[in-house]
């Protein structure tokens, strides 16, 4: 589904990624976890093509394509999604109109039939329910004046729209209360199929306890410093990064 | 609509010189006199008036003086098919051909028959009062040398009067058909007085045939009595050459209001001056404007709102979007006078620059006369968000739609707040075939959905 391999990204000129390998397999929810600093976000942004971000060296693979010849919109009509750290405020395009143009240019590039006014408020009527956002919120603006735990969630609802194969969970816990943070895991958790991708990027454990890992990876100073399963969550969030990091200098 | 009962054409139909100068009363002559000298000292617009600094004057002043001959009425197919069919839901609609009255497609529909609908000289015997006191008088003719030629050359107007306490079902549509045919200049005039606690929206469209190249200046007054509430939108969608100036000139009462919406959508030169006079206490204005422009346009907006009276309000919020090689102006002015305690006034400008030959020029003023008001202006001038851009287009939206989305949401915006919903619907879709779907077709589906 995903192979990363010896992925080298700058941003700005500072090189940030330095050598990341990490292979993910159809079905496979994958937990990145590391320090402040350690890469995470801008693996994101790099997987999901944002301008400014520059891969000096390495590949990626996605479903069999070379993922990075691609456009960040390329990207999300082949079905990688990124569910923002910070969700961006759209003023002005409600959240059907955002999202029918959406849903629509991913099924003409999937081959499947667009959906009409009907079809695609049955399709977002069903799916709101899913994530559990509220209906008046659904339809305003683009995150405009959300609070940050409806901000997320609008994001898990994207998510159920676009139906991608790949969703990178871009610290989606930061700034959520505990029910918020329950509320989401419940809708991300829905999504979850066996057969759908899920790269959970976090920096706190307790994310985890709400949506299990199938991997853990620990990504220190731009490259995956130790995987393992649940486990190696549990220690992280008992010992924090320093042990891994004499670890590997060791 | 039923056929119009109260408006003939003025006389035999028709415009250019000759329709109220033989009969008009005394005071009229001597205005229109003192207009001619006004010109005469005047003279066109320059550079250095700040308020058409940036027009491309040659454009105007190389039509030379001569006055538009007089239109030719035998116009009417040519005239319906410009004007287009009514707006839904307006109760009432006059269509001027080149300034001139075209009787035969003006309806009056439910307006209540109290309210005068009516070209000026027939107007002079029902509502002399009001014209006597304040005709010429509320848009000032000696701003600038175009504003006093207009009323010197005054022939035909339309003058509307809503009495107390009175409200027409629907808006009144007014459409300015420029026929491409009478060439030159033209001086087409509205005198709207609306009395105590009554209201009237009105609607002014400026539409014009493919060959239209002359410059119309108009002149809309519009007297707004105590506790009463006009709402006036202009819409200026003009062919490519046609050159256009509006001055709009609205005098409020006490607890009266005036809210006005300018869209400057198309035409070589669209020129917008409004000054609004906040003139009794408790009076309230709120000026709100679009332009979009785009190839070699110049969109060119001055508001001057004087708080005169104590206890007034004033907002303003005006938007461009300007691509290509074209310009959009922004100049506001906000005077409060000395007396003019407990003001209040806001004045937003954003702009949104598409190419980087597209100029814009702002400038919010404020001169406050006295240390008791609320006030606040900012103006902006920027490009699309690139965070936007790039959120857009992580969910599949391709690059072009995404910055079509964008830049249609931002106009959209002062669409959305027209007082008419008709309007909303039409040129909400006018813009989204514009801003939007020539860029995508998915994004153009998305949109027109959610007028459903």
């Amino acid at each position: 589904m995903l192979e990363i391999e010896n992925l080298h990204a700058e941003v700005g000129g500072t090189p940030i990624l330095k050598g990341l390998t990490l292979t993910l397999r159809a079905g496979e929810v994958a937990a990145i976890m590391g320090p402040n600093g350690s890469g995470k976000s801008t693996l994101s942004y790099v997987l999901s093509g944002r301008p400014g971000y520059e891969v000096t060296e390495g590949s990626v693979r996605f479903d069999g394509q070379d993922l990075l010849a691609m456009e960040s919109d390329e990207r999300a009509r082949a079905g990688v999604f990124l569910a923002f750290q910070y969700p961006v405020e759209v003023p002005g395009v409600s959240n059907k109109v955002f999202l029918k143009a959406a849903v629509n240019a991913c099924r003409k590039a999937r081959g499947q039939a667009e959906l009409d006014a009907y079809e695609f408020l049955k399709v977002f009527e069903e799916k709101r329910k899913l994530v559990g956002m509220d209906k008046e919120l659904a339809s305003r603006e683009v995150n405009t004046g959300f609070s940050g735990g409806e901000k997320k969630r609008n994001e898990i609802l994207q998510m159920a729209m676009l139906d991608p194969k790949l969703a990178i969970l871009d610290e989606t816990d930061s700034g959520l209360d505990i029910d918020a943070l329950k509320a989401v895991s419940e809708g991300v958790n829905a999504l979850r199929d066996g057969k759908r991708s899920m790269l959970v990027i976090t920096h706190y454990q307790r994310l985890l306890d709400h949506i299990v890992p199938d991997s853990v990876h620990v990504l220190m100073d731009g490259r995956i410093a130790k995987s393992g399963g649940g486990e190696l969550a549990l220690a992280l969030e008992e010992r924090g990064y320093d042990w891994i990091k004499a670890e590997a200098a060791a | 609509m039923n056929a119009i009962q109260l408006m003939a054409a003025a006389n035999g139909g028709a415009g250019g010189g000759a329709s109220t100068h033989g009969a008009e009363p005394d005071w009229l002559g001597a205005l229109r006199s003192e207009a001619r000298a006004a010109h005469q000292t005047l003279g066109w617009p320059t550079k250095a008036d700040e308020a058409w600094r940036y027009v491309k004057l040659r454009d105007i002043v190389r039509l030379g003086d001569t006055v538009g001959a007089a239109p030719d009425l035998g116009l009417a197919t040519e005239a319906a098919a410009l004007a287009g069919p009514p707006l839904d839901g307006v109760t009432a609609r006059v269509v001027l051909v080149d300034g001139a009255f075209h009787a035969d497609l003006c309806a009056r529909g439910d307006a209540p028959p109290s309210v005068v609908i009516l070209p000026l000289a027939q107007a002079l015997r029902v509502t002399a009062d009001h014209l006597r006191e304040s005709l010429g008088r509320v848009a000032r003719f000696d701003a600038d040398g175009v504003s006093a030629l207009a009323l010197a050359e005054l022939s035909e107007a339309l003058v509307i009067h809503v009495p107390r306490g009175t409200t027409l079902p629907g808006p009144l549509e007014i459409v300015h058909v420029a026929s491409g045919r009478a060439g030159g200049l033209r001086f087409p005039r509205v005198f709207i007085a609306v009395d105590a606690t009554a209201e009237l929206t009105v609607i002014e469209r400026f539409v014009g045939s493919p060959d239209e190249a002359g410059f119309t200046a108009a002149t809309t007054e519009i007297v707004v009595g105590s506790d009463a509430h006009v709402r006036h939108v202009r819409v200026v969608e003009l062919p490519d050459a046609a050159l256009q100036n509006g001055d709009i000139g609205a005098r409020v009462g006490r607890g009266g209001s005036f809210t006005s919406s300018v869209m400057s959508l198309s035409g070589k030169l669209g020129r917008t001056s409004i000054v609004a006079d906040l003139a009794e206490p408790g009076a309230t204005c709120q000026l709100d404007g679009l332009y979009v422009a785009d190839g070699h346009s110049h969109f060119d907006h001055a508001t001057t709102v004087l708080h005169t009276a104590p206890h007034t309000t004033s907002g303003e919020m005006y938007k461009g979007v300007v691509d290509d090689e074209a310009t959009g102006t922004f100049f506001g002015r906000v005077l409060i006078r000395e007396g003019a305690v407990k003001s209040n006034t806001h004045q937003l400008n954003h702009n949104l620059l598409l190419s980087t030959e597209a100029r814009v020029h702002t400038r919010p003023q404020l001169e406050i006369d006295n240390d008791d008001v609320k006030a606040a202006h900012g103006s902006t001038v920027g490009q699309l968000d690139e965070m936007a851009v790039f959120y857009l287009r992580s969910r599949g939206i391709d690059q072009k739609s995404a910055r079509g989305l964008l830049t249609w949401a931002f106009a959209e915006e002062m669409v959305a707040r027209l007082p008419v919903p008709a309007l909303v619907k039409m040129l909400g879709r006018v813009m989204a075939k514009r801003l939007a779907s020539e860029a995508s077709p998915v994004a153009a589906a998305a949109i027109e959905d959610a007028w459903r």
